[in-house]
């Protein structure tokens, strides 16, 4: 042990358990080093008159005339309990009712609010359907089918209205017929044509050409086995209107 | 009976009225308070002003007391230690209006005090001397930890500062009563021959 580490550890305890005993170490330490163990007893020393001091000094007390002139103090000041009377019965009529009227108007204000906000609430839920029941009752009941119908939402709409408004013309059919250098496998059925979906029912009513193209069957076929021939109706801007596919 | 109940429950009952509770309380603590005193001003009289005036504060503001905030006996010595520097401040000035000198009015102040008759000794005496002439915020933690045996966390919380304070005040007040202690001594102090092998 150091005489560092001897200081630190001598100066944590307090006074009391220097008077009282050392650790082993410590007391090794003591004996060996000369200004540590003087140091040592400088503290215990001082312990040991602290102690008695306080030993001598434990039983003094205040004398008893202050004890005697508090009393007369807490006396003087002592002021007798005043017991509460019960509310209910010592309230006059007036200010009960007027208690009840406050409690009725709480209960009023809060009915109001619960009101309020449960009306929100069903705003906030419900607001198209409430505007489709105000249309429908406006409207007479030979229109609701199409009222209907115009409501239906866009990938129904998608899927059903463009096909047979866009079909291509006869016209075109017949152009297809005159032009076509493959003749063999043509057909006249105007049906064959899907309609695809970037054709514009205004343009496509304008001439096109058809082009016979040999496309592959799928995506991810590349043997020549696996093409088919397709009529594509092609309008002036360059824009495909309309494919077959040639069996 | 009444020795079963706590403090606090003693306080409670004191300021509702019931006086056995607060004579209860009153024996209970005013020991501790009145040596206290005794020990930070030297005189026994100022000391039982002090602690007189301590439990006159308790029937008036006991009920600011709050029992979360620590335990009674601390704020005791809170409010004693309040009380101390009132009156140390008190009979420095009158000490001054008839000496010139600080030391020479704690010399009055120890004179003065009757309970040399039982601290015969002369190390006891001078020890005694030492620590009333030491700076106020050091005579506080040795009277308090070294005199009056409470804890740092107890002497913490009666004067409101931190444990680390309370312990490195300490260290240093035990240097410094040390080096008066060896002063009195080489100054040719009456030490008797055990006290001056434990001084040396």
């Amino acid at each position: 042990m150091t005489c560092r580490e001897f200081q630190d550890a001598a100066a944590s305890l307090m006074l009391r358990e220097l008077s009282e005993g050392l650790d082993a170490s410590l007391s090794r330490h003591a004996d060996n080093c000369h200004g540590c163990g003087a140091w040592l007893q400088k503290q215990q020393s001082l312990a040991d008159n602290l102690a008695t001091l306080r030993l001598r000094t434990a039983g003094l007390e205040a004398g008893p005339h202050v004890e005697g002139q508090l009393l007369r103090a807490f006396r003087r000041s002592t002021v007798p309990v005043v017991t509460v009377p019960e509310v209910s019965r010592s309230w006059p009529f007036s200010l009960r009712l007027s208690r009840w009227f406050e409690v009725s108007a709480y209960a009023a204000v809060a009915a109001a609010v619960v009101l309020v906000v449960f009306l929100g609430i069903e705003l906030v839920r419900h607001p198209a359907k409430s505007a489709v029941q105000e249309q429908a009752s406006q409207v007479p009941p030979a229109a609701v089918g199409q009222q209907a119908h115009a409501v239906q939402p866009a990938g129904a709409a998608k899927s059903v209205a463009p096909v047979s408004s866009v079909l291509p013309p006869a016209h075109l059919s017949r152009k297809a017929s005159q032009g076509s250098t493959v003749g063999q496998s043509q057909t006249s059925d105007d049906d064959d044509y899907v309609a695809l979906m970037l054709c514009d029912p205004l343009s496509c009513s304008s001439d096109g050409q058809v082009v016979r193209l040999e496309l592959p069957a799928s995506p991810g076929a590349e043997a020549q086995a696996s093409r088919q021939m397709a009529d594509v109706v092609v309008g002036e801007d360059g824009v495909v209107r309309a494919v077959r596919m040639v069996n | 009976m009444l020795t079963e109940r706590t403090d606090e429950q003693l306080l409670a009952q004191a300021l509702a009225g019931e006086e056995e509770a607060f004579t209860a309380l009153y024996r209970r603590r005013q020991g501790p308070v009145f040596r206290f005193a005794l020990h930070m001003t030297g005189s026994t009289q100022v000391a039982e002003e002090v602690t007189q005036e301590v439990f006159l504060f308790l029937l008036q503001r006991g009920h600011d007391f709050e029992p979360s905030r620590g335990a009674l006996g601390a704020y005791l010595f809170g409010v004693a230690r309040n009380y101390v520097r009132r009156a140390l401040e008190r009979n420095y000035t009158e000490a001054a209006m008839t000496s010139s000198t600080d030391d020479d009015a704690r010399h009055l102040l120890v004179e003065s005090d009757p309970t040399d008759a039982i601290a015969r000794d002369q190390t006891s005496i001078m020890v005694r001397k030492a620590v009333l002439s030491l700076p106020e915020h050091y005579r506080e933690v040795v009277v308090m930890c070294d005199l009056q045996e409470m804890s740092y966390a107890q002497a913490a919380e009666a004067l409101g500062c931190a444990i680390g304070t309370i312990r490195s005040r300490l260290h240093r007040a035990h240097d410094v009563l040390n080096k008066k202690l060896r002063h009195s001594v080489n100054a040719g102090s009456p030490v008797s021959g055990v006290a001056a092998r434990c001084l040396s």
